[in-house]
């Protein structure tokens, strides 16, 4: 199983992820040229995606959908209320497209096993995955004000992780936005801090080679090196040292990661 | 029914209503137009009605990054090269001096002077610069210095010096950061012009002041566990009508004032 983020953060969301016999997408949230563009820059295309797994509603994650879909005949999956959210965001998309995925529930794709289940966000029905193929696990938890116990089971000792470090607190409370986006950002339903996105890694990584990709950085409230380093700190008071067996990974909004193995 | 009349009065309704959008579109860029120019002489006829004066700083426009830093621990052999004073290390990271010498607060001239005491008895002494000297509690505190730019109010970067009624030093307190690195994060400097309107602009500057000096700096961001992270930040210095000189510290990349504790002085050198 390989994965790279095409785009991480408020302007856009992708991640490709292929086994030997299929290639996905989770989330399009860039306009379909992107994306194609960004897929190109791994040496992949859109014409071997099997299928584009929707998070949630919310434009940074459903963008590209439509018109990806359309070009493409490209099938995707989302749970009821969310596509019923989608409806009108994402123009016209036929029905033999239209796949659900319901919450807290596994589909099988091969050697593939892709569990959904909860977060906590301000959208319809919000829901990340896990992929499993084999022994080896690739978790993905962004857009949520909180981990819970029962996200932390979903995905306790993945070997790749991409979390969600969305914002410094006191960046985001000096920052430019008005209070009541500040308000949201920090609520149960907003995102994950830098701090509490390390304390949650830190009840979730087992005690192996652990790759940990931090997503979804605000652009305002947020930077690569303070993240990274906020989380190599909080970990360490949790007793994990940052570069010994868990590897801190950056992710970028406009361009792509390495095609990895997880 | 007459068709060509009908099509004739669709084309001159049209076209009426064209000519009309087209006004308003001209209408509506000259108010955006004449908007941003009230803005920027909004703050120079501020300036002028309150007789602030203020001269403007050329600039150069340059793109700065965050900078962040550790905070030192003065380790044995450190400690050994301090000479003439008996000290107590707090938490390995804050160092309390007490001078068995008498060493003097001023020069010939009876002007305060600290140079030769933070030459030889402060570790890495040229890295601090004066910057309040508080006569009835007779003592000084210096803010420590990274690249030529002075770090502003960070508790993890000051020197207190404190002083006995025959002015001379009895003892200092020394907290110092270390690894200083920059941010592959660059954005664009604020100018001292932009700085100064900010502060115009929320009222911060009283009438018949002065703008004395603008001076870049850093300023704490972010204070993580081990690390502090720092901003660029300008450091307004106004004078007002009664020579009393206030400073005024602005994020030089958001153009947010920054309001420093007022007790954080006391914090520090209690």
């Amino acid at each position: 199983m390989r994965f790279s983020i095409l785009a991480s953060g408020s302007t856009g969301n992708s991640l490709y992820i292929e086994t030997d016999e299929h290639a996905f997408l989770v989330d399009a949230g860039m306009s379909g040229k992107k994306i194609e563009g960004l897929l190109g820059s791994i040496n992949r295309s859109m014409k071997q995606i099997d299928a584009i797994f929707v998070t949630h509603e919310h434009s940074d994650h459903i963008k590209g959908i439509g018109v990806l879909a359309r070009k493409y005949k490209t099938p995707i999956y989302a749970n009821a209320k969310t596509w019923q959210a989608m409806d009108g965001l994402v123009g016209e998309i036929p029905l033999d497209q239209r796949f659900h995925f319901d919450m807290e529930t596994v589909k099988t794709f091969g050697t593939l096993d892709i569990q959904s289940f909860a977060v906590s966000h301000d959208a319809a029905d919000p829901m990340f995955f896990t992929f499993n193929e084999a022994d080896r696990k690739l978790a993905i938890i962004t857009d949520t004000g909180y981990v819970s116990d029962r996200m932390k089971g979903h995905i306790q000792g993945a070997d790749s992780f991409v979390f969600e470090s969305n914002h410094d607190v006191s960046m985001l409370q000096m920052g430019r936005y008005p209070w009541s986006i500040k308000r949201r950002i920090l609520s149960d339903v907003g995102h994950v801090s830098n701090e509490d996105a390390a304390v949650a890694m830190s009840e979730v990584v087992a005690e192996k080679d652990t790759h940990i990709y931090l997503a979804h950085l605000s652009l305002d409230n947020n930077m690569k090196d303070l993240a990274r380093m906020s989380v190599a700190q909080t970990l360490e008071s949790c007793g994990i040292r940052a570069g010994e067996f868990v590897h801190l990974c950056d992710t970028d909004a406009i361009e792509s990661t390495e095609l990895v193995m997880v | 029914m007459d068709w060509n009349r009908t099509k004739t009065i669709f084309i001159i309704v049209f076209s009426i209503l064209n000519i009309f959008l087209y006004f308003l579109y001209l209408d509506r860029q000259m108010g955006v137009g004449n908007m941003q120019v009230l803005g920027k002489s909004s703050v120079e006829e501020t300036l002028q009605l309150e007789n602030i004066t203020y001269n403007p700083i050329p600039f150069i426009k340059k793109e700065v990054s965050y900078l962040s830093a550790h905070i030192a621990t003065f380790s044995e052999d450190k400690l050994k090269e301090l000479n003439d004073q008996s000290f107590v290390l707090i938490e390995k990271s804050r160092l309390l001096s007490y001078l068995k010498k008498s060493v003097s607060i001023k020069d010939e001239k009876n002007d305060y002077d600290f140079s030769g005491f933070l030459e030889k008895y402060v570790l890495e002494g040229d890295s601090y610069v004066l910057w309040d000297i508080d006569e009835e509690d007779q003592r000084a505190v210096f803010f420590q210095r990274v690249k030529n730019e002075t770090i502003f109010y960070s508790p993890n970067a000051m020197l207190v010096v404190h002083w006995d009624d025959d002015e001379e030093i009895t003892h200092y307190e020394q907290r110092m950061l270390d690894d200083f690195v920059s941010f592959n994060h660059k954005k664009d400097l604020l100018s001292p012009d932009d700085a100064v309107g900010s502060l115009v602009t929320r009222g911060y500057l009283k009438p018949d002041s002065t703008v004395i000096q603008v001076k870049s700096g850093y300023s704490t961001l972010v204070q993580l566990t081990e690390t502090q992270v720092f901003a660029p930040t300008w450091n307004i210095q106004v004078k007002l009508k009664d020579g009393t000189i206030e400073n005024y510290f602005i994020n030089a990349i958001e153009g947010k004032v920054i309001e420093f504790q007022p007790d954080l002085l006391e914090e520090q050198t209690e």
